[in-house]
């Protein structure tokens, strides 16, 4: 238990007080001399135990009354994580830390984030009820344990300190069993601190089954406890960047606006352009979420540069900016590799006519080696993949940031062809005469196949489909056929994708080439591609990498910025890059009480949720529970000590002395 | 108080002149050894008819009645009854707690001022007088008689009289009911801080030997009352021992406790047909000694 007034406490033998008061009053009793003894005899006698009893209920209650009032001016502020808390001491806590942006957020100007009162209620249970427990820290956004020598550095390590990063707790649980598994410390806990963003959770994710299997293997009854802070402060919005384009001397921003209901609707945003302050824009936020698009014109500019756009400061303080690289406008190439008939229908796709943004260039398969890797946004293959060099040349290209779009090769696949991305090509299948093979189903909710902005959906189920080869391999089906089978699969590998089509733009396949279709296919992986390709790149910070830990900082908010952990400005070599917060962490939706429970079905879980809002609040509740136990005892007290009813005739019936029998 | 004590203080001229007219009566005949105004149980030469017996030989002829031979043509004796004078005998409590008082006056003050009076108006109606103290035994005994002169001797006897040690009041009435055999009017002063059921034995051994017995019981109004507004230890005056109480805690059993005590001993009096007086000692004694004597007059009629 801590408390706010700790020197108080020594006031606490104050509680004896009505003990000494009780031996005084013995000592003042006036004496008499007393005839009629054998009546206080017999009135004392009949009840002395009930007596006693009383008497002692009613000092216990005094010496309890100064006790709580002592307690109550204490102010005592552990309250549910210690009684939480309570049990016998385990040999190891393996705490998991969630330190996402959100955690930021603080009830008051004065009050801590989240992310230190999860720390500070750590530390205060520790030193209460674990001192000396081994202690292992699993942060959410580096995810690997830490030995700690003991809690009073919790709040001073790196690993406590704010991140950009998203947190995966599937991935930091699964970490924390591993660890479990490995070093059988014993009888141990674990610990979790999060606001439970559902983002951050993944409650539908596969891996809590395997953790819940995992759990079950260890084959103790383990706590699993979960600091759950859940408040959220009022009147605050948040800023994310989805998109950058540049057009000559127009740069153009994506922009989503969130907002609470409480929080005002219009909003100053400020621009600054290479640490410099530009203007200033009032934006109208009617609803609750407003997606813009804003047009910065770069003027005179020459090469790349940065800068950051900002709403003002509000309790939730990760979210209030977003950073952004641009650099000199460089058309987006497309290579393609083909030699099939659909050759002039997938050359248009990397560049249509009219857009000088767009460039292409045109490769047969064995000319693939010579294809420019660096500056290639999108490779367009159709082809047979028969040499290991180019298979690893367009996975690095892929895991570099680069998309692909695979189509299937003209004629069967000649044995000894290799899988591209571990994907195979099944067989040619032909459709019955005067059939298709209808697209019945896609994802238009994201990806490439995603409706358009006035909320068209792509027409995939008008394509008259006569030829396809299936994928064979692990991947996300984004169409299907009628049939079940995936239509368009979409790899993720490193930071980019590739996607998988299984007919041609061939009208001996499909009529693909008619209704380009093919076309915001290619546009939004070029797009993606568009973030890691040219001298300036636009990165969430789970994207950065492992490299980017020598990216040296430009601008960034925080003391010691990491380009994989913090969001700011870095510098590659020559190439600039913004890191801007995950995009999971905008999504406000929490986990409710029962999706945790379901989470950790089956594992001795205690869920303790501290509104963070009512942070003061909690302090108060503990005095309060004090104040009402100052107010029991004493009410008791006064109960026990009201005097019996007085008689109101006190030498009435046999003891009226006129009475006089014969 | 006590040492300074005369005659004067243990009368009141006024009480005693009020009540000089009043004589005091037993309800039971006496076996007096003069004549007197009270009723014998044997056959005497007062003017009342007691009844006619046959004469047998031996009996004086001159209190034949002729005018019965004449009617009945037999011998009857007309017999009339005797009148005896009373002896009244004072018993006063002088244990330690007949002396607590929470005014002037003790109960063992009250007690001696009431038996001065009764053994002063008696002896003065020609009756006589007896007095017994007791504590733990009896500690002063002095028979019944009727000279006036006696009367020295009782006020001495009271005014020596210290309350002190225990009560014995029963084994001293058992011993007083044997010692005393001629009838007697027992007057018995006391708080009766005692067993109720030994009290009623007692009694009856003085109803056993034809003793008319009063009881008058005394309380102080603190006693009754039983109004502290403090924590108080309370001494017991006959043992010493100490009791730290909370009186208003226990009030309420206390004047329970004391009820059913008064009421037992209410009801040992009135089952061994003795008179029964609670007298609490800021009454006027004067009242109370009137109001004894009055009750005590023969119903018209009937001696």
């Amino acid at each position: 238990m801590s408390f706010l007034q700790p020197a108080l406490l020594f006031a606490l033998p104050l509680a004896l007080l009505p003990v000494l008061v009780h031996l005084l009053n013995k000592r003042r009793h006036r004496t008499i001399k007393w005839a009629a003894m054998m009546f206080l005899v017999k009135a004392t006698r009949e009840d002395r135990g009930r007596r006693r009893l009383r008497h002692f209920l009613i000092l216990a209650c005094r010496v309890l009354a100064v006790a709580a009032l002592v307690f109550l001016l204490s102010r005592p502020l552990a309250g549910g994580w210690l009684a939480w808390t309570g049990g016998n001491r385990p040999e190891a806590i393996v705490l998991i830390l969630d330190r996402s942006p959100s955690m930021e957020a603080r009830p008051s100007t004065e009050s801590l984030s989240k992310r230190e009162l999860a720390v500070e209620r750590w530390q205060s249970a520790i030193s209460d009820f674990a001192s000396g427990t081994r202690l292992v820290l699993i942060d959410s956004a580096i995810g690997e344990p830490i030995e700690l020598v003991g809690a009073e550095a919790l709040a001073d390590l790196p690993q406590t300190s704010p991140s950009d990063r998203a947190a995966d707790l599937p991935a930091l649980f699964e970490r924390a069993l591993e660890y479990l598994e490995t070093n059988r410390p014993g009888r141990s806990e674990i610990w979790i601190a999060s606001d439970l963003q559902a983002s951050n959770w993944l409650a539908a994710d596969g891996r809590w089954g395997a953790a819940r299997r995992a759990y079950a293997e260890l084959g103790q009854d383990m706590p699993v406890r979960v600091l759950a802070l859940t408040g959220e402060p009022g009147g605050s919005h948040s800023l994310r960047l989805s998109g950058i384009h540049r057009d000559g001397p127009d740069l153009f921003l994506d922009l989503e606006i969130r907002r609470s209901a409480d929080a005002p609707e219009r909003l100053p945003l400020e621009l600054t352009l290479d640490g410099e302050s530009v203007t200033v824009e009032e934006v109208a936020v009617g609803q609750s979420v407003l997606e813009v698009r804003r047009r910065i014109d770069l003027g005179e500019r020459e090469g790349g540069g940065y800068g950051r756009l900002s709403l003002p400061a509000d309790l939730t303080p990760a979210d209030n900016t977003v950073w952004f690289a641009y650099g000199e406008a460089a058309p987006r190439l497309t290579s393609v590799v083909s030699e099939s008939p659909a050759r002039p229908v997938l050359e248009l796709l990397g560049a249509p006519p009219g857009l000088d943004t767009r460039r292409v260039e045109v490769f047969s398969s064995t000319e693939a080696h010579r294809i420019p890797w660096d500056e290639t946004h999108l490779v367009v293959w159709q082809a047979p993949l028969n040499e290991p060099a180019l298979a690893d040349a367009l996975r690095e290209h892929v895991e570099s940031g680069g998309s692909l779009l695979v189509l299937p090769p003209d004629e069967d696949t000649e044995p000894g062809a290799l899988p591209l991305l571990g994907m195979g090509w099944a067989a040619v299948e032909a459709a019955p005469l005067e059939e298709t093979f209808p697209i019945a189903s896609w994802d238009g909710s994201s990806g490439v196949l995603a409706n358009f902005r006035d909320g068209r959906p792509m027409a995939l189920d008008r394509l008259q489909i006569i030829r396809r080869r299936l994928v064979d391999g692990e991947g996300t089906a984004l169409a299907r056929y009628a049939d079940g089978s995936p239509a368009v699969v979409r790899l993720r590998e490193g930071l980019g994708e590739a996607v998988f089509l299984t007919s041609l733009p061939d009208r001996r396949w499909s009529d693909l080439g008619r209704y380009n279709d093919l076309l915001p296919i290619a546009e939004r992986l070029l797009d993606g591609a568009s973030r890691y390709r040219g001298d300036a790149l636009n990165l969430e910070a789970r994207q950065a990498g492992a490299g980017a830990n020598s990216w040296a900082a430009v601008v960034s908010d925080h003391d010691t910025p990491r380009a994989d952990l913090h969001a700011g400005i870095y510098r590659d070599g020559a190439r600039v890059v913004a890191v801007n917060p995950d995009a999971a962490e905008y999504d406000p939706l929490l986990l409710e009480r029962e999706e945790t429970e379901a989470i950790f079905e089956g594992m001795n879980m205690r869920l303790f949720e501290e509104r963070v809002v009512r942070e003061q609040n909690l302090a108060t509740e503990i005095w309060r529970t004090f104040a009402l136990a100052v107010v029991l005892f004493l009410l008791i007290e006064a109960l026990l000590s009201l005097p019996p009813r007085r008689r109101t005739t006190t030498t009435g019936g046999s003891l009226n002395p006129s009475s006089a029998a014969s | 108080m006590s040492d300074s004590l005369s005659h004067r203080d243990l009368i009141d001229p006024k009480v005693v002149a009020r009540l000089a007219a009043l004589p005091l009566h037993s309800r039971l005949p006496m076996l007096g050894n003069v004549s007197g105004r009270h009723q014998s149980p044997h056959r005497g030469s007062s003017i009342e008819f007691a009844e006619y017996r046959k004469y047998v030989p031996g009996d004086d002829p001159r209190r034949l009645d002729w005018r019965a031979y004449a009617r009945s043509d037999r011998h009857y004796i007309k017999e009339f009854e005797a009148d005896t004078n009373l002896r009244l005998h004072l018993v006063v409590d002088s244990s330690a707690s007949m002396g607590f008082t929470s005014s002037l006056a003790s109960k063992f003050d009250f007690a001696r001022k009431v038996a001065a009076s009764l053994a002063y108006l008696t002896i003065q109606g020609g009756d006589a007088v007896g007095l017994t103290t007791c504590s733990e035994k009896i500690t002063r005994d002095i028979p019944a008689l009727r000279r006036p002169s006696h009367l020295q001797a009782l006020f001495a006897a009271l005014r020596e009289a210290r309350p002190k040690g225990g009560t014995g009041l029963v084994p001293s009435l058992h011993e007083l009911a044997e010692r005393v055999r001629q009838r007697a009017l027992v007057v018995v002063f006391s708080d009766l801080f005692l067993e109720p059921d030994e009290f009623k034995d007692a009694l009856r051994h003085l109803r056993f030997n034809r003793h008319d017995v009063a009881v008058f019981q005394l309380f102080d109004r603190q006693e009754l009352e039983f109004q502290f507004d403090r924590p108080m230890r309370f001494v017991d005056m006959e043992t010493g021992s100490a009791l730290p109480l909370e009186p208003r805690l226990i009030a309420d059993r206390y004047h329970n406790s004391l009820e059913r005590h008064v009421e037992a001993v209410r009801s040992a009096c009135l089952g061994a047909n003795a008179d029964y007086h609670q007298v609490v000692t800021d009454e006027d004694y004067g009242d109370l000694l009137a109001d004894f004597l009055m009750a005590r007059l023969p119903k018209k009629g009937r001696r």
